[in-house]
């Protein structure tokens, strides 16, 4: 078997090899990807808590979108790229609060497990979820294909997630009780896509100096001590020439993106961290990096004050004042409208950047983003009419433009499964059996 | 030598490797003491007359160093035989053909030359090419990265208390007086309504915070486990680990080290690896409550689970150990500074002399040490504003962070460096356009792979306090100088040999020094082999991976003991009639442990004619020996060059012990002499076989036995003494009390520990060396600890006196920058 040089750390990996095997810096496979596929399949999910104003998302009535309510405003340039899906419940039932099954159940379409999590309203106490989520089912299913593997597979980024690993901040699981955090600081997120280019540049920057080092010092040395040294500085020379060489690999395929993750992890400067993460997914999938991405603005329950938006009160105690509370309803708005004002900004940072497999197209004709919360609304704690908006992603075969309203209501589970068959894998079922009757749903 | 032991464990056919040595051939090198080189005029003249001759007769052929000729004769002259010998040799037949031509004095006169010019091994030891310089070896490479990194935050004493300060809270919030404050020995507890505290504690659950310090004993991969059937999480070795407030708004508490806050599904066990370096002591902070969590209130509580009986443990799989709760000697009170240890791989260090030794680099090596630069420099841009003592929004931030810039090379430099260094180490990589992070990065990777860093003694042939300082550091731990070294050696007070004394003894008591002594004994006792000891289960169902961990712990508590007593006794080590045991060990080795209840060790009494110190302890006895039977010349050469303090040279031929071929009916010990006999190699069986055969009474699980195959144990034997006379040795302790009061084992054992200390051999030092270190020795009553202060003051005072090391620093041809 010939191996391909960039899949050697993956095999060290997947066949159970210590990392410490693995081969360091120089030994590593470029970070981006194989060879680039022309048309990849990506999936970008967009998470954001409390339930969303009903009446200021929804359009009036199914069809083409010819005006946007003022949730989607933000979204106006994407028009015609966007689709509503109204009628879709969460229908899983069982242990745990309405927000913990709202998250921990919205992407693994399965009860939780039983633990010592209380939540609100003296419900019966439940762990994580019994199942994974479907962005890691689609996660594997792409990683076992050698056309479409990729060196992450999935990224799960956070903006504003606290530092707090319970039912309410964990929406992606690797497998039953197997939650995975979402990372949330911008630098961590740097270090995993670039650390090792970064670290072969900052290496290359110094190593003349090294070798300069070890010729002032050996010239001290007796001859037999000076031998030790110059077989150092042959091994230095080495490294120098192949560290050059990776190095002019990773610039022809990845440009490291000009970001600059340094913004201190503090509530005010939410809006901040949020266009570095957002960079950061498109360069990783630009790069070829991962297929599949989620990013978690903050957790169910989350109670961030967006004073950005001259809001001073917690999300969450908003989001439970009832319908009459006029002030608290514009505030909602506000603050989802600035979700989708985020969302607009990912969507035109896709469309903006071409296909780089050179078939032509923006990356987001290739890219299905999909928004979404953990409930339909707020203060009724419904997961009915969970807020599902669809933006891009038409060579996926989603038919963009319009709005969609199930009726009767169908179960999220086969949304689920709707979005592994367009990421071209068709499943029989996912998350509870009994929730999938029907099959996935038709989103062409 | 892992090779060795798993063919040990395995095959029929078993080849004997033992260490690098095989069977044949072994020639008994008696310890030969330096002979004071005669200096009268005679002696002088016999040289000038042996070097003539030798000149006109003998180099033709052998070389004008006796390093051979090719086509003649090429074989360099080189043994281990003495001058009346050669002497012969030379009368008889030499030079080839005309022997009459050198004989009677002439003979002698070259006979004399040669051996002191090129024969003898000491001749052979001064004429090889003499490479001093040496790099780090990983394990100080480890404790260096992990001491530079440590020198900039406040340490402080571990202390001698033991276990784990506990804060017991009667609900589920941990704020406010707790019920209880305590030590804890070990976190290994089931709450039931017997607890004192129950009364006190809330009927849906209480909680426990426990706070402290992990000591590492050895530098490894350690997995630490988490065990409870409601919540518990453990921050280790940061932050919140070590006290310091969390001041992020978005990301309230740092995560926590492994997370089992969140019950589901029944899972009642967390665990995580996480490298760790010797003798160092690492922060954690653990909570449990059996409480339920989330944001449920007191009326919902009913509806919850009640609390009933709880239970939470505190447990790790230490390097090459089993799991187990974590013991009480390796938990401290008190929460010390985090400490960073470089977890990346790096391949073993040159072992060929019989110690480690950092000679030689390598592409692995290069790849670690750049690897672990790389870590280190990660580590220091997080804690940037930590360790440089400055703010995120500070006006002097940039100042700040160069100066901490220029110290941390100093530190790695072990020296101060002078303002052109510091230009090209520090300064010039604060560019303008370059980011503080970055700069910082470049620096700290730059210094971290600099020779200056990698090659202690490179700067050090200036021999001022900072050389010495450095010196001091590494014999005594393996890792950088503390503040109060370095503060010593920038006032000149280090060529004070009293105050250079009072600071290796204070670093004797520092865990580190423990650590690295610790290291000498597992490495003097091999122990390495009894990793990977097996033994048949159908003769020894009693062996598992539990008993050879309790085996381990049980010498290491007889070591540390020992060494660590008032009295740190050698001889003790070889003498001691008691052994550690716990239920498990009392069972196996039929012996009574008293009172004991827990899974704690306590030492109990053997009798004297059954056991005698280290090389009876059951652990080595289990080691050196065959899966199915003991090994005779397993144990024979390891008390022979080890414990007796003899050297064996490794045999050109290797035979193997295939037990097939024998009679079954035989003992081992005639097995062994049958073989042994058949083989050329009479000499080294002669020495080794007798020395195995007095551990006949041991079993392959190092149990006494009085017989083998149902005849009587035969563990006598005759032995040649240091003086060439003949004693009867009857068994174990006989060779043990021959080996206390024998002046070659005891210089042996000084060898054997300066050669760990020092990473080279007490010779390099001169040719005084052993024998003033083993007069010391002596006359301090064979005091352990002593000996390794002595061997580190002569390791950190080496170049003073020596007129080489003048001589080649006078020829340095030092560059001006």
């Amino acid at each position: 078997m010939t191996m391909h040089p960039i899949n050697r750390r993956r095999f060290l990996r997947d066949y159970g090899l210590p990392a410490a095997a693995a081969p360091f810096l120089f030994g590593l496979p470029s970070v981006s990807g194989a060879v680039l596929d022309p048309a990849p399949r990506r999936l970008i999910i967009v998470f954001s808590p409390n339930g969303i104003v009903p009446d200021a998302l929804w359009p009036d009535q199914p069809g083409p979108i010819d005006k946007f309510k003022p949730i989607l405003e933000p979204l106006e340039a994407f028009r015609t790229r966007v689709s509503t899906l109204r009628g879709v419940c969460n229908r899983v039932r069982g242990l745990g609060d309405g927000h913990m099954r709202g998250m921990s159940c919205l992407l693994t379409g399965n009860e939780l497990f039983p633990g010592n999590i209380v939540g609100g309203g003296g419900t019966t106490p439940a762990g994580w979820a019994k199942s994974l989520s479907i962005d890691q089912h689609i996660k594997n299913l792409l990683q076992q294909d050698e056309q479409t593997r990729t060196r992450f597979g999935s990224l799960e980024f956070g903006v504003a997630v606290p530092n707090r690993a319970d039912t309410w901040t964990r929406m992606c699981y690797a497998g039953p009780n197997q939650p995975v955090a979402p990372i949330s600081d911008p630098r961590q997120m740097v270090d995993k896509l670039y650390g090792e280019v970064k670290d072969k540049q900052s290496l290359l920057s110094i190593v003349d100096g090294v070798k300069d080092d070890l010729k002032r010092v050996s010239g001290r040395l007796s001859p037999e001590d000076r031998e030790l040294l110059e077989r150092h500085l042959e091994l230095v020379a080495d490294m120098q020439a192949k560290l050059e060489l990776a190095d002019a690999n990773d610039s022809r395929h990845h440009p490291v993106p000009d970001i600059d993750p340094e913004i201190e992890l503090v509530n005010d400067n939410t809006p901040q961290v949020s266009r570095v993460q957002l960079d950061l997914v498109v360069s990783a999938l630009a790069n070829n990096m991962a297929r599949v991405s989620t990013v978690q603005y903050m957790r169910s329950v989350g109670m961030a004050r967006m004073k950005w938006l001259d809001v001073e009160e917690g999300h969450h105690s908003l989001s439970h004042e009832p319908d009459n509370n006029q002030d608290a309803r514009d505030k909602l708005i506000r603050i989802n409208r600035w979700f989708a004002g985020e969302i607009a900004y990912l969507a035109k940072q896709l469309a903006d950047t071409p296909e780089p497999g050179g078939v032509g197209g923006s990356m987001l004709d290739n890219t299905l983003i999909v928004w979404t919360n953990e409930l339909g609304k707020g203060n009724n704690h419904t997961m009915n009419d969970i807020p599902f908006v669809l933006i891009g992603g038409e060579n996926l075969g989603v038919q963009q433009g319009r709005a969609v309203s199930f009726e009767p209501n169908v179960t999220h589970n086969r949304l689920l499964m709707a979005l592994a068959g367009a990421m071209g894998h068709e499943l029989d079922h996912f998350g509870l059996e009994r929730l999938c009757q029907g099959g996935a749903l038709d989103l062409a | 030598m892992k090779a060795s032991a798993s063919q040990l464990v395995g095959g029929l056919l078993v080849v004997l490797l033992i260490g690098s040595a095989v069977l044949s051939a072994w020639a008994d090198e008696r310890e030969t003491k330096p002979e004071e080189p005669p200096n009268d005029q005679t002696h002088a003249d016999t040289l000038a007359r042996g070097a003539e001759i030798y000149a006109k007769q003998c180099a033709e052929c052998h070389g004008d160093k006796g390093e051979g000729v090719e086509a003649a004769y090429e074989k360099p002259l080189g043994g281990q035989r003495d001058v009346a010998w050669l002497t012969r040799r030379i009368e008889r037949t030499m030079p080839e053909g005309e022997a009459e031509l050198c004989v009677g004095e002439d003979a002698a006169a070259v006979a004399a030359y040669l051996y002191e010019q090129f024969y003898s091994p000491e001749a052979r030891r001064a004429n090889q090419p003499q490479r001093t310089l040496q790099r780090l070896t990983a394990e100080q490479h480890r404790q260096s990265l992990a001491d530079l990194i440590a020198s900039f935050r406040d340490s402080k004493p571990i202390g001698d208390e033991r276990g784990l300060k506990a804060r017991y809270y009667a609900g589920r919030k941990m704020n406010g007086k707790p019920l209880a404050e305590q030590v804890d020995h070990v976190i290994d507890f089931t709450f039931t309504p017997e607890h004192p505290l129950h009364e006190q504690f809330d009927k849906h659950g209480h909680s426990v915070r426990w706070t402290g310090s992990l000591l590492a004993h050895e530098t490894g991969e350690y997995e630490i486990v988490l065990r409870t059937d409601h919540a518990v999480r453990l921050w280790f070795n940061d932050g919140r680990a070590r006290g310091s407030r969390a001041h992020n708004e978005i990301t309230d508490n740092e995560p926590a080290f492994i997370d089992g806050w969140l019950q589901s599904a029944e899972q009642e066990e967390f665990r995580r690896r996480i490298f760790l370096v010797a003798g160092q002591a690492f922060p954690l902070l653990l909570e449990f409550s059996s409480h339920s969590q989330g944001v449920g209130n007191e009326k919902d509580q009913d509806k919850q689970r009640h609390a009933g009986t709880s239970t939470v443990a505190l447990r790790w799989v230490p390097p090459g150990g089993v799991e187990q709760v974590i013991p009480q000697r390796h938990l401290s009170p008190r929460r010390l500074p985090a400490v960073f240890a470089a977890s990346a791989p790096f391949p073993p260090d040159d072992a060929s002399m019989g110690f480690i030794s950092g000679a030689g680099v390598s592409d692995a090596w290069l790849a670690a040490t750049t690897q672990a630069a790389i870590q280190a420099a990660d580590y220091v841009i997080a804690h940037l504003d930590e360790l440089a003592g400055t703010r995120p929004k500070a006006e002097d931030r940039r100042e700040r962070v160069i100066q901490f810039c220029r110290q941390f090379v100093e530190r790695a430099y072990r020296r101060p460096i002078s303002d052109t260094e510091a230009k090209r180490a520090v300064t010039r990589h604060f560019a303008d356009d370059v980011k503080l992070d970055s700069a910082v990065k470049r620096v700290v990777l730059a210094a971290l792979i600099s020779p200056n860093f990698l090659y202690p003694a490179v700067d050090t042939q200036a021999n001022n306090g900072f050389a010495i300082a450095s010196r001091l550091s590494l014999a005594m731990w393996d890792g950088l100088p503390d503040e109060p070294l370095r503060q010593a050696a920038a006032n000149d007070e280090l060529d004070n040999p009293d105050k250079l004394a009072a600071h290796a003894r204070r670093m004797m008591d520092d865990p580190r020094a423990r650590a690295k002594l610790m290291r000498f004994f597992h490495h003097w006792l091999e122990l390495e082999r009894a990793e990977y000891a097996d033994k048949d289960a159908r003769l020894f169902p009693e062996f598992d991976e539990h008993l050879l961990a309790d085996l381990r712990i049980s010498l290491d508590l007889f070591l540390e003991h020992t060494v660590f007593s008032e009295r740190s006794d050698y001889r003790e080590l070889l003498l001691a009639d008691y052994l550690y045991v716990n239920d498990r060990l009392a069972a196996v080795y039929g012996l009574d442990p008293g009172e004991q209840t827990d899974k704690g060790f306590v030492r109990v009494a053997v009798p004297n004619d059954q056991r005698s110190g280290v090389i009876t302890h059951p652990y080595l006895l289990t080691a050196f020996a065959y899966h199915n039977d003991t090994s005779p010349i397993h144990r024979g050469v390891f008390l022979t060059r080890n414990i007796i303090g003899r050297q064996l040279n490794p045999p050109p031929n290797a035979i193997a012990f295939d037990d097939a071929e024998f009679d079954p009916s035989l003992t081992m010990r005639e097995k062994v002499t049958e073989m042994t006999r058949a083989s050329a190699c009479m000499a080294c069986p002669a020495t080794t076989n007798p020395r195995g055969f007095s551990l006949e009474h041991y079993d392959s699980l190092g149990r006494w036995r009085a017989t083998d195959k149902d005849k009587p144990i035969d563990a006598e034997s005759d032995f040649a003494g240091d003086d060439g006379q003949t004693l009867r040795l009857k068994g174990a302790r006989d060779v043990a009390e021959f080996a206390a009061g024998s002046s070659a084992a005891h210089r042996g054992f000084v060898r054997q520990l300066f050669q760990h200390a020092a990473q080279r051999d007490p010779s390099a030092l001169g040719p005084g060396t052993l024998d003033q270190l083993s007069a010391r020795f002596e006359s301090s009553d064979y005091h352990i600890r002593e000996l390794y202060i002595q061997i580190a003051l002569s390791a950190a005072t080496h170049g003073l006196q020596s007129d080489e090391a003048e001589s080649s620093s006078a020829s340095t041809t030092e560059q001006t920058p």
